[in-house]
């Protein structure tokens, strides 16, 4: 009697635990989804490229990779749609 | 010596459709089921109202149909997409506008380019003629022609290395298309750009909520800016959120100045507003960007996805009824107060972006193409972008079909025929002779005082309309009526958001257009650092689309209403120049048998805007025909009349032969630019098919090195080859920690 209960507390809370998990990993995986689209990442995705294909090269600051971002946006802004 | 490990796989070997296993046979029949079921509820009620929820499976049957079968076709057969080859993004990856983006970034990355507010507005005024002509075009040109146009000029630009749609067609047609496309698309921008300014005019005009509201996102982007440049530099997620949170605050708050003593300073008239709009494109372009237009543009993409699927939820959930009938008698006999002429050409000419958008062949030839990782991918980004913003509108059509139809004519007629006030309006719309349209003057202004306007009457633009259809169904849901003016006001802020977003983004592109036109002439004009240069071409670009505005809103006979067909006109010339491209790529590539696939559309497409542009020019109807109105009225002032229809003075009979007199050149204009493309694309396509020369721009194949699915979800055998890449290069940084523990 007491067996079961306690296996059916386990088994809640199990799913509880894997509910939370799930949660969890759909609010990361918004999380990383808007970034990706705002361009939040690109900083990271042009220290990975440089790593990868121009070991040699040091990557700018984060401050800086932002300015030049900005910077090629004075001469070809996203045209945004009617 | 290392011995080279053998690569896995970069496509998927064996690309056929999956088996017709009985499952998958019933899905679909169950979809093609409820999709026939949806569209015969929308097209055989007469006379009783229909449920919003017929509009969303009739869309979402025929796009997933669509999608799985043509546009797979489109792909595979026409295109030939071939995930062996290299795209561009990745032979030339820099890490800065080249780079492989994960296939649903880029979707996301692309839909937010194209979605502004064409779509919303478009729908709405054309839902004059019933909800049925609007619906049809709306599913069915998207499907057979916007999404194919976005699709087919997505992929050629990919395999030219993202050239632009300018290039493409001097390139692929030759310099005189080349030229000839040059010039449509700085005239369409400007075009576009005056029209969309005249509808955020509309929409602010007398109402101080909307005008400070809108006035605070100024400085709301000058935080943002700063905070991104100097306190947390690209921290774009959460200096967005801080920035909708202010947002919000500053729409409730522009409900208190309205309240308040404060309220005098923020109504501004219509022309006032035009010179506040002009001096604001003139700052935003000569400012650096990082000020306004970066932050604001940020802004305005979360404002517009968050409230795009606020309408999807408002819609499943409230589920409201049409009171549009399918059909009213304006489809027939072209005398539709918010714009003249007959269902063809005309729904398919103002419905434009939510079908057909040629602007967006701008933007698949821009940035989305360098983006791109695998070449199969193009269906979901270009194809299934498109599907979505069909989808926006029709949602948006479906919000002006669900408010009250005598509610919905007052609105969208001009102040010439309702004399801008309630009684006035009242008399009006009952003498329309609609069927079951009463409404008095009493109702219009307890629907105004509903959301705390000081008057609905003529709020032309379809702005205003959406704004409380949107009101009307998220106050159903969030809020009750008191919240009714709270979502009026979100609406009408979310629209002028981001219409000034593109007023801004057009006027620097349209400004870099021309400094690199006038460039070829004057060298020193192409050095984009040269500020007296720049500040030359920002004035004249303000001037162009600021005098159309000031026009516009001037004008006796409603800015919209003479306006807006030529906006539609000159967005549909621009698509006709992509399918042109497209075409001839084909015809020069050997396909021509598979011409028909963008050749549908383009002899559609330029029937219909080639037909428009002629009534506009050539109709005897004073009230279609510019010519034939600029006539009547010239003969009325040299006979010494001083009235005349909604002109009530001579200055604005002159204002009227004044403007016609533009806008009819205009149509011309229009008009023989797409004669002289077309021509040309014909030229060139019969020299190619008699020769049966076979000539190719696209970039020669380079074998890919790296793999990734195609479509939005992997299948089995995509999630297999991914298994083996992640075995083969462990450390391969292109899945993300937190995605990998999904797929």
């Amino acid at each position: 009697m007491t067996g079961s209960l306690d296996r059916r507390r386990l088994r809640a809370q199990g799913y509880a635990r894997s509910a939370w998990s799930a949660l969890g990993r759909g609010c990361r995986l918004v999380g990383w989804y808007v970034r990706e689209v705002v361009g939040e990442n690109d900083y990271e995705h042009y220290v990975t490229h440089l790593r990868r294909h121009h070991p040699q090269t040091r990557p700018v600051s984060r401050k800086v990779f932002e300015r030049d971002k900005v910077r090629r946006l004075e001469t070809g802004p996203n045209s945004r749609c009617c | 010596m290392v011995v080279q490990e053998q690569q896995p796989p970069v496509s998927v070997p064996d690309d056929r459709p999956p088996k017709w296993t009985p499952q998958r046979i019933a899905v679909w029949a169950g979809i093609a089921l409820l999709g026939g079921v949806a569209w015969s509820i929308l097209a055989l009620s007469r006379g009783e109202t229909v449920n919003a929820i017929w509009f969303v499976f009739a869309a979402l049957c025929s796009y997933a149909i669509a999608y799985r079968f043509y546009a797979r076709f489109i792909v595979t057969r026409v295109l030939r997409a071939d995930d062996t080859r290299a795209t561009p993004a990745e032979r030339l990856e820099n890490g800065l506008d080249y780079n492989r983006t994960d296939r649903r970034v880029t979707y996301g990355h692309h839909f937010a380019a194209i979605a502004g507010a064409g779509p919303l507005v478009g729908p709405v005024l054309a839902a004059q003629m019933g909800y049925l002509p609007g619906t049809i075009w709306i599913i069915v040109g998207v499907i057979f022609a916007g999404a194919v146009q976005d699709l087919m000029v997505l992929f050629f630009s990919m395999r030219r290395n993202g050239r632009s749609l300018g290039q493409m067609a001097r390139q692929d047609i030759g310099p005189v298309g080349g030229i000839a496309a040059l010039v449509a698309v700085l005239a369409i921008m400007i075009m576009i750009l005056a029209v969309l300014a005249l509808v955020v005019v509309n929409a602010l005009a007398e109402s101080p909520w909307g005008v400070f509201s809108i006035a605070m996102t100024i400085p709301i982007a000058f935080f943002m800016g700063v905070y991104l440049r100097y306190l947390r530099p690209g921290r774009i997620v959460e200096v967005s959120l801080m920035g909708c949170a202010l947002l919000i605050l500053a729409i409730v708050a522009g409900g208190w100045v309205a309240a308040s003593s404060l309220a005098p300073i923020f109504t501004l008239d219509k022309v006032t507003l035009v010179w506040c709009l002009i001096g604001y494109g003139f700052a935003a372009s000569v400012l650096p960007v990082w000020m306004l237009l970066a932050p604001r543009d940020y802004l305005s993409t979360f404002m517009k996805v968050g409230t795009i699927s606020l309408l999807a939820i408002g819609i499943l959930v409230a589920a409201p009824s049409t009171t549009m009938p399918a059909f009213t008698d304006f489809a027939f006999n072209g005398a539709g107060p918010v714009f003249s002429g007959a269902l063809f050409p005309f729904v398919f000419i103002i419905i434009a972006c939510g079908a057909l958008s040629g602007f967006h062949a701008l933007i698949a030839s821009g940035t989305t193409p360098k983006m791109i990782e695998k070449e199969r991918q193009v269906r979901l980004v270009g194809y299934g972008g498109m599907l979505t913003e069909s989808f926006v509108a029709i949602m948006a059509l479906v919000a002006a079909c669900t408010i009250d139809q005598g509610l919905y004519f007052a609105m969208n007629s001009g102040a010439g025929v309702t004399g801008g006030t309630a009684a006035g309006a009242a008399e009006f719309v009952n003498n329309l002779g609609l069927a079951g349209v009463s409404i008095t003057a009493e109702d219009l202004n307890a629907a105004a005082a509903a959301v705390e306007e000081e008057s609905l009457v003529s709020r032309t633009g379809g702005a205003p309309t959406l704004a409380i259809g949107i009101s009307e169904i998220l106050s159903a849901i969030f809020g009750g009526a008191g919240a009714k003016a709270f979502w009026y006001h979100f609406a009408i802020m979310f629209e002028a958001l981001f219409i000034l977003t593109t007023v801004d983004a057009g006027t620097r592109v349209g400004r870099f257009m021309l400094q690199d036109t006038i460039g070829n002439v004057i060298p020193k004009f192409k050095d984009t650092s040269w500020k007296v240069g720049s500040i030359l071409a920002s004035a004249v670009i303000v001037a162009a689309w600021g005098s159309i505005l000031l026009m516009g809103v001037t004008d006796p006979l409603g800015g919209i209403n003479t306006l807006f067909p030529l906006f539609g006109i000159s967005n549909q010339l621009l698509a006709a120049v992509a399918l042109a491209v497209c075409v001839t790529i084909l015809c020069k590539t050997g396909r021509v048998r598979y011409a028909w696939v963008p050749g549908i559309p383009l002899v559609w497409d330029a029937v219909v805007t080639l037909t428009a542009s002629w009534q506009k020019i050539f109709s005897d109807d004073p009230r279609i025909g510019y010519w034939a109105q600029h006539s009547q009225y010239k003969d009325a002032i040299a006979a010494g009349q001083t009235q005349l229809g909604p002109a009530a003075n001579l200055d604005q009979m002159e204002a009227v032969v004044r403007n016609t007199f533009i806008q009819g050149a205009l149509s011309i204009l229009f008009a023989v630019l797409i004669i002289v493309i077309l021509a040309d694309a014909i030229r060139v396509c019969v020299s190619h098919l008699r020769s049966g020369r076979i000539s190719d721009s696209e970039h020669p194949h380079e074998p890919s090195k790296v793999f990734a699915p195609a479509g939005l979800f992997a299948t089995a055998e995509e999630k297999r080859i991914q298994q083996m890449w992640a075995q083969h290069r462990p450390e391969s940084p292109e899945a993300p920690a937190v995605l990998a523990g999904r797929e």
